[in-house]
């Protein structure tokens, strides 16, 4: 597994063995971010404090270790109840993962 | 030839005997967040370790019933109802205080030192931080394979041949009750009043297709041995709360004393306890419910949504009339090895009369069961009892034999 940040793309190639599960998860993930920014004016932090931690948890586990220190800080915002500091951290994982760009070790070696 | 064997399993005998399910021992991933459990599984699974996933503490303990799991890998914090609980903690303990050698490896987003060494303690084979280093899982998975194996490999032959039994034998109850769960029915007895024959409720009593478990008492022995009780229950008030709207008067529901806590008893979503007032819940092996701070206080609870409780088999086996007292029950059901033959017995009448005479100063309903003639029907409600049921009365029906 290895990535890399070029401007405001970031490439990540993963093993072959999760090769079919990164993309679902980031879409997946996508959504989440969502779903947590409506937490946020709901006031939940409870559930976006979970939501923050599985993602520290699985982040670097499909080969996005930025994603987990972006979840880290969104977790540390969340258990602060920082309402400015969650948006901010919402924003910034969305904004990496709409960064991201899946690259097959083929395209790698090219 | 001996090519042509399957490779030796684990546990040395050869089983091709045993269901698929049971020839591979497996790794149980435990985790409620769905994308860290396909993760683990797929980091084992690279390495051709077989894996089943549950996402719960619940479903892990029903896994590790119908598998045999060599190793669980397993979250330290999962949502246990409405909280966050140490459930990976509190597997483990439970798994030693069982005396079982599963091993078990934790995994947490949160490491805790006061965590690591209780989990050491309780024989831990590892406990890794989140995101997990797919090596260190198989590095960690691997050694308690091997600890689990080498337990094994101590045991005598004797030894291995009865756990594989007994693992067999777990499997095939597991896929019995699946089968009989599947086509599950409920049949209803009418309780009729005893003076005017007008039907006053029905006693539900469970059914199943099944040809593996025939009759009743074959499934609650099938769902006790495989841990599945609870499983049983629910299926059955899920059943009985769809068709309550069918039925005339009041259902009798047959409990377990354990049965009692069914969240399914007091959740609004499941439904049951909006329809409460209809519903008496029998309940049997009263000797359980004299336990200090046992289910009397349940009993309160589920009396103030409106629920009804009855004392079933009074009578027959451990249930003194002293319980009668403290259990304060709504109806009480005579055991039917007392009506038998009550018209001509004057030693059945004595007795079925001190019980009217104790209940009906209290308001307590009387079910008298099991009556088959007309002369035993008559001799109950001169005695006074209010109500009757058995075979003469009404045999057990189909919903639509009997629905209003």
């Amino acid at each position: 597994m290895s990535g890399r940040a070029d401007g405001d793309v970031f490439e990540v190639t993963p093993d072959p063995w999760l090769s079919d599960i990164v993309e679902p998860y980031i879409d997946m993930v996508r959504l989440r971010v969502l779903d947590a920014a409506a937490l946020l004016v709901k006031g939940d932090f409870r559930s976006i404090r979970r939501f923050a931690h599985n993602t520290k948890g699985t982040g670097g586990g499909y080969g996005l270790p930025e994603l987990t220190r972006r979840a880290t800080e969104l977790e540390r915002a969340a258990i602060a109840a920082d309402v400015v500091a969650v948006d901010r951290a919402l924003a910034s994982m969305d904004a990496y993962l709409a960064a991201v760009r899946i690259v097959s070790p083929d395209q790698t070696a090219a | 030839m001996r090519d042509l064997l399957p490779p030796t399993p684990a546990y040395g005998i050869r089983r091709s005997w045993l269901p698929d399910a049971v020839r591979s021992p497996c790794v149980l991933i435990v985790d409620d967040d769905p994308d860290a459990a396909l993760l683990l599984s797929r980091s084992l699974q690279r390495h051709h370790i077989r894996t089943e996933v549950a996402g719960s503490y619940l479903e892990a303990k029903r896994a590790m019933a119908r598998y045999p799991i060599e190793v669980v890998v397993c979250d330290v914090w999962m949502p246990d109802g409405e909280t966050h609980s140490r459930a990976g903690i509190a597997l483990l303990r439970e798994l030693r205080e069982q005396g079982s050698n599963t091993a078990v490896v934790l995994v947490t987003g949160t490491p805790e030192l006061t965590v690591a060494s209780v989990a050491l303690e309780l024989e831990a084979t590892a406990y890794l931080p989140k995101p997990v280093e797919p090596d260190a899982l198989v590095g960690a998975v691997r050694r308690g394979q091997r600890r689990v194996r080498e337990r094994a490999d101590g045991n005598t032959i004797a030894q291995r041949f009865l756990a594989e039994k007994e693992l067999a034998s777990r499997c095939r109850h597991n896929a019995a009750l699946d089968g009989a769960l599947g086509s599950l029915w409920m049949a209803y007895q009418p309780i009729v009043d005893s003076r005017t024959g007008d039907v006053a409720g029905h006693e539900a009593l469970v059914r199943s297709h099944s040809r593996d478990l025939p009759h009743p008492g074959a499934l609650f022995d099938c769902a006790e041995r495989t841990e599945r009780r609870t499983e049983l229950n629910r299926a059955i008030l899920g059943q009985v709360c769809r068709d309550l709207p069918s039925l005339v008067g009041d259902v009798f529901i047959n409990l377990h004393p354990d049965d009692l806590l069914s969240p399914e008893l007091t959740s609004p979503t499941f439904g049951l306890v909006h329809q409460a007032t209809r519903c008496v819940l029998e309940v049997t092996e009263m000797s359980r419910l004299d336990a200090p701070g046992g289910a009397q206080q349940h009993l309160r609870n589920l009396r103030s949504l409106g629920y009804r409780i009855a004392i079933d088999d009074l009578g027959a086996g451990f249930s003194a009339l002293s319980r009668l007292a403290a259990l304060e029950p709504d109806v009480v059901k005579i055991d039917m090895s007392l009506i038998r033959n009550i018209n001509a017995l004057p030693r059945l009448q004595r007795v079925v009369g001190a019980i009217v005479s104790l209940c009906e100063p209290e308001g307590v309903a009387l079910v008298a069961e099991g009556i088959e003639t007309e002369a035993e029907l008559e001799c109950v409600a001169d005695l006074g009892c209010s109500h009757a049921q058995g075979f003469f009365l009404g045999r057990p029906a189909p919903l639509a034999e009997v629905s209003a």
